[in-house]
């Protein structure tokens, strides 16, 4: 997902936490890369640590792509694309997806879903 | 690059890509079609990337090795095809137009559910000094 870089803040441990803009919206989350820089566009892989429950962490959703944070957690609606037997599913936001490990009953394949996450991490992808 | 999660094999098959020359006259020279001086890609040669997708089944780790060295070819290497510069997160097709991405992200994700690399392809286009680039998650079991 292309992403370009709007504030940064460094934690304690030297990390960086950073506010990201996105063709559907913005929100924060913490950077694995490169030496982030305000302003640069960047081309990441987006992880959600955790097991997601479904109808509690994953709920039907409007039909249109969104990044955005919500009382304190980040929201991401995505297109529900895959699930394996396991729980491992697959959302779309955009040209991207995601995987996420889920426990529960699933909603309906194809349909758009919210996730709901304390925690998302980016990773930089260097072309 | 570090392979020490896969299976037996994964030692040498890493030593065949290390220290290897990137062969990659064939993508720098691109089709020779246009007038003039042929553009070559650069690290200012736009990426466009298409829709990324996930490989409809998961790999046994087992089998990872030997997917990867058949679907890289003989003569693999860790020259960006775009840049000219060794590339930590991925291995190249001799020609430059096929990659394996493991990079970090991919390595923590390994022993996880989550456990996954990705099959990429790189064409360049020296009309437009493009260089797309299609992309395949795929999940290990």
């Amino acid at each position: 997902m292309k992403i370009t870089i709007s504030e940064i803040t460094k934690n304690e441990q030297g990390n960086n936490t950073i506010k990201f803009t996105t063709e559907y919206g913005n929100a924060y989350a913490l950077w694995n890369g490169s030496e982030p820089q305000i302003n640069k566009e960047y081309i990441v892989e987006l992880e959600i640590p955790g097991v997601l429950c479904w109808r509690r962490d994953i709920i039907s959703a409007q039909e249109k792509y969104l990044i955005t944070t919500e009382n304190n957690k980040l929201s991401l609606v995505g297109i529900f694309e895959s699930i394996d037997d396991d729980g491992y599913a697959v959302i779309r936001l955009g040209e991207s997806i995601i995987s996420i490990e889920t426990k529960g009953a699933p909603l309906e394949l194809g349909s758009f879903v919210k996730l709901s996450t304390d925690t998302l991490l980016l990773y930089e992808v260097n072309y | 690059m570090n392979l020490q999660y896969f299976a037996e094999g994964a030692d040498e098959a890493a030593g065949s890509v290390t220290g290897r020359t990137a062969d990659i006259g064939s993508v720098k020279g691109g089709t020779g079609a246009v007038k003039g001086t042929p553009k070559t890609p650069s690290a200012n040669t736009k990426v466009i990337n298409t829709p990324e997708v996930k490989a409809p089944n998961a790999i046994k780790s087992s089998d990872v090795i030997k997917s990867w060295d058949d679907y890289l070819g003989p003569n693999q290497t860790n020259i960006n095809p775009r840049t000219g510069q060794v590339d930590p997160n991925r291995i190249f097709s001799a020609d430059g137009t096929r990659s394996i991405r493991f990079g970090s992200h991919e390595m923590n994700s390994m022993g996880t559910p989550k456990g996954h690399y990705h099959i990429e392809t790189w064409t360049y286009d020296p009309v437009t000094d493009t260089m797309t680039v299609t992309n395949i998650l795929q999940r290990i079991k």
